[in-house]
This record gives structure tokens, sequence and C-alpha cells, in this order.
């Protein structure tokens, strides 16, 4: 429910709209030469900052078309955005939440990235004593940004978060942090189970999730031990799936875990952690995945 | 049968027979023969007796230029070349691509940079970068006397574009190659290369 406006319901969002947009303008990327492709804005998801409460920070990154950017894991190619962020004393802020990405294939080329726009969002702890009339918020960003040449871009954008009491409205941000929201993977719920296999070739992922699983997707975390250009064999069985990956030739020695987000139709994106068997099962030739 | 299909008919054959993942390191180095930018001939297999490093390269990419512009792929090249280490670029850009370069235009650019690789090797069909199955610029592959292959991968540890990083990257050339001149085991065979993609033709 709305707590009522002292000075009329109207005029009340038509005050803060100003506010938001005048202060956190977006920035067109800089680049060493040549024009850019990217523009940046650092939004919040609350237009006030309450003392002692958790906010949402976002780098909002928007790409002409036919370019992208990476994921923390960018595959056999490019980096992922880094930030130095400037926040005032005691202010904290947490690690970046990355959107499940989408898989970008090129001849041999296999990266994990975003098209057109995404948002790069960090928990930011108002801390207890924060007092009006509020903080700037700073952030320097660098990036590559690709389509089939690679760019490096780099921005500083800021933001000014006014702090208020006794409660937070969501900002104008709100739903690009929902839409980001909905692609964050979640925790593997505690039914789940898994299980790595690894050959001298080949990483055997076997989730069970208690159903049969058709269709599998998953996007590794680095240090990641994928040869993603090898097509990945997804294996259904009745109390889950089995996918089979090539192992890198770039990653010598035994794989100990493979950690990742597995996607399965109708399913938020899961963050899978998986554990291999002992060494010595390592060194054992490979055994038929089926039973 | 027309020459288009005739070509991905025998493409295909191709596909069929050679390994799928190009080299890996303890197994001998794919063996090609190469024309560089003054027309003269090189075979790989003519080096046996001599460590070979391969360098993948494309002058418009941030990461190649990261190297380039700091004269830190020079002075690898230098540094190895003058302990008789043979270095080979190689530009697997197809026309019309980011970092395809005619030889005369290479001649100049390399000239300029002040390179001091063996020989830079025109590749513009993609055909070594294929054979070794190069994915990225500045990609490394160093092969030793015997012909194998000891190492491929990245140049260093800090897959950046940022130049500032070159000062604290540990440099895989050479680490790998001061190990491998003194007759020791080379320690790191592999790592995930870092980079920009290899232009090649499109398929």
């Amino acid at each position: 429910m709305m707590k009522p406006f002292k000075h009329g319901a109207t005029l009340r969002p038509l005050c803060i709209i100003p506010i938001i947009f005048g202060l956190s303008q977006v920035v067109r990327a800089q680049t060493a030469g040549g024009a850019a492709h990217t523009r940046l804005e650092l939004v919040s998801d609350r237009a006030l900052a309450v003392p002692g409460q958790r906010l949402w920070l976002g780098l909002h990154f928007q790409l002409d078309r036919g370019w992208h950017l990476y994921w923390l894991n960018p595959g056999d190619s490019g980096e992922p955005p880094r930030v130095q962020w400037s926040v005032p004393t005691g202010w904290r802020i947490g690690p970046l939440r990355w959107p499940l990405p989408e898989r970008l294939q090129q001849g041999n080329i296999v990266n994990f990235g975003y098209e057109g726009d995404v948002l790069l969002a960090a928990p930011l702890d108002v801390p207890a004593s924060a007092r009006p009339p509020g903080a700037d918020i700073s952030a320097n960003v660098h990036w590559l940004v690709c389509r089939e040449v690679c760019l490096p871009e780099r921005a500083r954008v800021s933001l000014h978060l006014p702090v208020g009491r006794p409660f937070a409205r969501p900002s104008a941000a709100m739903s690009l942090f929902a839409r980001a929201r909905a692609r964050w993977p979640q925790s593997m719920p505690a039914s789940w189970r898994t299980r790595l296999t690894v050959s001298q070739h080949t990483l055997t992922l076997e989730v069970r999730i208690g159903r049969p699983a058709s269709a599998a997707e998953f996007f590794p975390y680095p240090p990641d031990p994928l040869d993603h250009a090898v097509p990945v064999q997804v294996n259904p069985f009745p109390a889950g799936v089995r996918l089979t990956f090539r192992k890198s030739d770039f990653v010598p020695g035994p794989v100990n875990e493979l950690a990742g987000i597995l996607v399965l139709p109708g399913s938020r994106p899961i963050e899978i952690r998986a554990r291999a068997l002992g060494r010595a099962a390592q060194a054992r030739p490979p055994v038929s995945r089926r039973r | 049968m027309r020459p288009a299909t005739r070509f991905a008919l025998a493409m295909m054959a191709t596909a069929l027979t050679l390994p799928l993942w190009g080299a890996r390191p303890g197994e001998p180095a794919p063996d090609f023969t190469a024309t560089d930018t003054y027309g003269r001939t090189h075979r790989l297999s003519d080096y046996r007796g001599k460590f070979v490093v391969l360098e993948w390269q494309n002058r418009g990419c941030p990461y190649t230029r990261k190297h380039y512009e700091t004269g830190n792929m020079q002075r690898l090249q230098k540094q190895w070349t003058a302990r008789g280490v043979v270095w080979l670029t190689i530009i697997s850009s197809a026309p019309g691509k980011q970092g395809y370069m005619t030889a005369e235009e290479a001649n100049q650019y390399f000239a300029q940079m002040g390179a001091a690789s063996t020989a830079v090797l025109l590749d513009p069909q993609g055909t070594i970068g294929h054979l070794y199955d190069a994915r990225t610029t500045p990609e490394i592959y160093i092969i030793d006397p015997k012909g194998v292959l000891i190492y491929q991968g990245a140049i260093d540890d800090k897959p950046t574009t940022n130049p500032e990083d070159i000062k604290t990257a540990r440099n895989y050339v050479d680490l790998v190659l001061s190990q491998a001149l003194a007759g020791q085991p080379v320690t790191i065979s592999a790592t995930r290369p870092y980079g920009c993609s290899v232009k090649y033709a499109d398929e």
C-alpha cells in the first residue's frame, strides 16, 4: 500500500524522476581511437539509500547492434568487464552479480557474453550512520566490446544517492534489476546431487534432480577446463541428466572440480559445483558412460 | 561437379581424416610449408635441431597491440632468436579481415615496429591456423629440436589489454624457453590462450 504523500500523490513522483535521471547520466564509453560502441549508466534499485539497509547498484551497458561484451568467463577470447568502485567510507560494496550469458559462436571460437543490453549489479550496504544529504558513488569501468573486431572501452560513471528515511522507494531503474535478477543463477536445490567423472579427454557431469531432463546447457566458471568448440553430449536418464564435455587441450593435468551454471528446460539457472572422483579414478581408462 | 561442390566435398573429407584437435603438447608438431613476406619458403621440419616459436599475429587486435606497442613481443623475439631459437610470426587473417597484410605492408609494419622474428609467414587461407587449431592472437606454440610440441597457449598469465599488466605478468615464452634451453623439464606445457579470435576467412 502506498503511503499518502503530504504534497499530493501526483506531484511527488514528478519530483523524484528528475532527481534520478538528473544525477545519473548515461555516459558514452571512451575508446583509444574511433567511435565507442557502448553506452554505460550507473543506476540503483532504490531512489533513496536507507541507513542500515542494502540496496543494489547496477552498471547498465547498452551495446550497439551486433556488438557484444563478455561474461565472467569470456570463453575462447575476450575478457570480462572490470570495475573499480569508489564509495564513501563505511559504505560496503559487494561482488558483481552476472546474469546468465548467451553462448556466442563464431567459427571455432565460442564466447560467453551479452548482446543488446546487460545490467551487472552489486550490493551496497548503507551504514547505519549514513546521514542526509547523501553519498556520491562512482565506478571506473574497463571492458572489451567486440563484433568481428574488438575494442577496449572505458568510462567513469557516477551517481548521487540521497539518504532518506523511513522507507526506500523503488527507482525508475527497478525493471532493469527485475530483468537481471530473473537471469541470476540460484543455489542448487538441496535434493539435487552432482557427480563429476574425469577421463583423459572427457568430463562427465551427472546431475540428479529426481526427473529426467531432455535438454541442458552449461556455462563453466573459471578456471574453465572445457573445450567449447566440441558439442556437449546430453544424455537424460530417469533421475536426471548427464553432460559429457571434451576436456580442453589447454588444460594439462587432472581436473578436480567443475563449477558453473546449469540451465534445464523450465528451470531458473542453477549454480553447480561438482568435485571429481579421486585421482586414481582419473588415471583409469575411460569407462562407458551408459550403465 | 561444380568447383564449389568439389571444394566442399574435399573439405569434408579433410575434416574427417584430420585429427579434430590440432596439435597437442608431447606430440609431433604438424608439419607445414609456408611463404614469408619476402617470398621465401619455410618448412617447419627444416628447422629440426632448433627450438621454434610460432606466434599468431593480428596488428589490429588490442591484445596483440598490447605486446607490440610496449615492445614486449620484440624483446622476446630479439632475446630468443639471439639464442638460436627460430621465431615464426604467422598471420592467418583473411583478405578484408582485421590484421590482413600484403607482404609489402607487413614488411613495412614489422620494420616500423622493430620486430625481430626469423620470418613472418602469410597464411591468408588459414591453412596453418586450422592445422594448429589456433584460435586467438597472440597465441603461442613452442616446438623442440625433435619437432615435438612442448607448449601451446597464452603468451602470459594476464589476459587483458592493459599494457601495465605486462610488468607483473608471468611470461610463458620466457618460462618455457628458459627451462627447455637449460635442458630442464618444462613445467607448463599448456595454458588457455587469450586474446582476439583469429580472423579466418568466413566458412
